[in-house]
């Protein structure tokens, strides 16, 4: 569906990960981020209830 | 370079070689230990040691039964059709029980390693089913089973797409250097076919249908067991590549390094970046939508299985968000199941069936395109869907043709009343003699 190979042959190749060396980098990048950041929201949300439920 | 030093490194090579796949195999052993734990402390106090020696069974039989016949049908299958063995294929003759190769041979270093690694990826196949039929299934019909997963199905499969000269490789660019497909889904799916015909656990389900909660008697070995997996699939995905050596075909005249199990170039700094990432996307998934340490630890296997395919490609963050997308899905597809009637004791179908599936299909959509290794066509959405659906019936349908045959003679599922008293009345020692309360020994 997506081509995202960096190369066409792997005669001398190098960096081989998808989306080398284009913008598609950059997104995944920023979409670990973004799940990161939303893990840590999920958390204080969570233990914000339990204080107010339980505390 | 003259002959005496090709000679020599080629020697170093081999060493290091049969030392590599030796310390793989030991770690590998991890994953067993990890999943005796895990399904330990998932079972009642009254079903505990016989979940144990199910599953230590289950990789002793794995061990004889592979020599016999296991590691034949992997190079067999490996050049022959979907449904039939190439019965000249060229190591097929170094792996019969009675060739002067299946023993110690000093003419061929590293055979045994090899045969040894094989196993206890055959051992992982099967302690994979082994917690999703635990408190009900007769140790004596797991054997049988564990066996045809191990020996049989799982190694037909590899040679199907986990093979430089398979049909689904050759014929179709079939991508899965880390099993996702024919290890995780074929035991998934396995274990499915098996879960229609075993039926749930006694008190599993209500009359209208709803679910009970049967929790296992202890939720620390279980996180526990799963870690000590995690550590055990460093041996997995490690053993998953080839090692430059004349063992492995190597032109040892040649700058030479890390092979896929496909011969494509690939380094240990690959599976380390995405292995990691994988298994921790899949925890931190599983702990946004459950805050479970269950799911959590489960997740991060789910996180490493959806990497799995495409170790040796993904940009790291890509292998994160597919952990972490394992591990919200598993949950989810846990419920489904097990709103079909399906008692999956600890969410193995969906742990590696679904995301094997997601593992293998993630590198049709994200990774097309990839040239293949002389003659293996690219990878394509069309070629990995063509070996998903391989691997998912070729897991399912001998799953359940064999436990429905168990079933029919009445030796698949230990009866209702066993289940009520516990299943170690099988077992002449208790669990916890002092401490917790197992069963009447009087």
């Amino acid at each position: 569906m997506f081509d995202s190979s960096p190369i066409d042959t792997w005669e001398g190749a190098a960096a081989i990960f998808n989306s080398a060396g284009s913008i598609g980098e950059v997104i995944w990048f920023w979409i670990a981020v973004a799940l990161c950041v939303i893990t840590v929201i999920s958390a204080i949300i969570h233990e914000n209830k339990t204080e107010r439920e339980r505390g | 370079m003259s002959p005496e030093v090709v000679a020599v490194l080629g020697a170093m090579a081999d060493a290091s070689a049969e030392a590599y796949y030796w310390w793989a195999t030991g770690l590998m052993v991890c994953i067993h230990a990890g999943f005796m734990m895990y399904e330990m402390g998932q079972s009642r106090v009254k079903n505990v040691l016989a979940s144990g020696v199910k599953n230590i069974l289950a990789f002793c039989f794995i061990i004889p039964t592979f020599f016999m016949f296991g590691w034949w049908l992997y190079f067999a299958y490996g050049t022959g059709t979907i449904f039939l063995p190439d019965m000249a294929a060229e190591y097929a003759a170094y792996a019969v029980p009675w060739s002067e190769h299946m023993g110690p041979n000093l003419g061929l270093p590293g055979w045994g390693v090899l045969w040894a690694a094989f196993v206890l990826f055959s051992a992982t196949t099967a302690s994979i089913v082994s917690g999703s039929v635990i408190e009900r299934i007769r140790i004596s019909a797991w054997i049988i089973l564990a066996t045809l997963v191990g020996s049989v199905v799982w190694i037909i499969a590899a040679g199907w797409g986990w093979s430089p000269t398979g049909w689904l490789v050759t014929q179709w660019g079939f991508h899965d250097v880390g099993a996702a497909g024919c290890v995780h889904m074929i035991s998934g799916f396995f274990a499915l076919g098996i879960l229609i015909n075993l039926g749930p656990r006694v008190g599993r389900f209500n009359a209208d249908g709803s679910a009970n909660d049967l929790r296992g008697h202890s939720v620390p070995m279980t996180i526990a067991g799963l870690m000590i997996i995690i550590i055990g699939f460093f041996g997995f995905l490690g053993a998953c590549l080839l090692y430059p050596s004349p063992l492995l075909l190597t032109d040892m005249t040649q700058p030479a390094g890390y092979l896929t199990i496909y011969g494509g170039p690939v380094n240990i700094s690959a599976f380390a970046f995405n292995t990691l990432m994988g298994f921790g996307g899949g925890v931190i998934g599983a702990y946004v939508i459950t805050k479970d340490p269950f799911w959590m630890m489960s997740g991060a296997l789910a996180g490493i299985f959806c990497a799995a395919a495409g170790l040796d490609l993904w940009y790291p963050p890509t292998a994160f968000a597919l952990g972490f997308l394992g591990g919200v899905v598993i949950p989810y597809s846990h419920k489904l199941i097990t709103s079909w009637g399906i008692d999956d004791a600890v969410g193995a179908v969906s742990v590696h069936g679904t995301c094997g599936f997601i593992g293998v299909m993630a590198v049709g959509v994200l990774l097309g395109g990839y040239p293949g290794v002389g003659d293996i066509p690219a990878i394509s959405f069309t070629g990995q869907l063509v070996g998903a659906i391989a691997m998912g019936l070729g897991g399912f349908i001998p799953g359940y043709v064999v436990s429905w045959i168990l079933k029919q003679c009445g030796i698949l599922r230990t009866s209702d009343a066993i289940q009520e008293l516990g299943v170690d009345v099988e077992i002449p020692v208790p669990a916890y003699p002092e401490s917790m309360q197992s069963r009447d020994y009087s």
